[in-house]
């Protein structure tokens, strides 16, 4: 599998009214993704705040046409724990969340799309920043 | 599909759809003909048109950018997408400190 991992932050900016150009650029050249089941939770969460099932089937639409939807598996957990314990004693806390995501592409040797590359960086993924 | 349409779709065996072949080509003019052999659809025979609009559409899905798909998500909500916010708590840290 060779589609990148995208962070929810990204898909989030393409949600919004007038995208950030970079990513803009980055999506209309993009047909195919991994995302992570805790983005997927969270985009199943934001979309759910409207209670409109036209979200519902457009997420279940999308995550069907264009996504690989990788499990936080038992190896992936593992090295997600272990990576917020490293980063807690450096007093660098991050959300658990973050590093499932981190984990998921390391485990899969993906490159991860994220806004957050200083954060997330340098933590054995090789990371991309579509904003612009 | 409904159970109406269901009824329509006729199941052929295969020695059936070998033996009447010309008749498994004239009904797949209006529906899928499905072919089994042993209890299990091994092809389904439909009309050239059926087919060609078939890939037509695969293709279209295929051709689909990720800025399409938000595109269409931004017509239908109308507003920007609140997601929940990730949380930095790592308790064992702050015990510590």
């Amino acid at each position: 599998m060779t589609s990148p991992l995208v962070d929810t932050r990204v898909l989030a900016e393409l949600a919004a009214p007038h995208p950030n150009a970079g990513v803009a650029t980055w999506a209309a050249k993009t047909h195919r993704i991994a995302l992570s089941v805790v983005t997927l939770e969270e985009l199943a969460a934001g979309l759910a705040r409207r209670s409109s099932p036209a979200l519902a089937g457009w997420l279940d639409g999308f995550v069907a046409r264009h996504c690989d939807v990788l499990d936080v598996t038992a190896p992936i957990a593992r090295l997600a724990g272990t990576l917020r314990g490293q980063l807690a004693a450096r007093r660098r806390t991050r959300p658990q969340a973050d590093l499932l995501v981190v984990a998921t592409a390391a485990h899969h040797g993906l490159v991860l799309v994220t806004r957050k590359v200083r954060e997330l960086g340098g933590l054995g993924v090789s990371v991309l920043n579509p904003f612009s | 599909m409904s159970p109406s349409s269901r009824r329509r779709v006729r199941r052929w065996s295969v020695a059936e759809a070998r033996a009447k072949l010309p008749e498994v080509f004239a009904a797949a003019v209006h529906e899928p003909q499905a072919i089994f052999r042993h209890r299990e659809p091994a092809a389904i025979v439909v009309a050239p048109r059926t087919f060609v609009a078939l890939e037509a559409s695969r293709a279209a899905r295929e051709r689909e950018t990720l800025a399409d798909a938000f595109a269409t998500l931004r017509r239908l909500s109308g507003g920007p997408l609140a997601l929940p916010r990730r949380r930095n708590a790592l308790g064992l840290d702050r015990r510590r400190t």
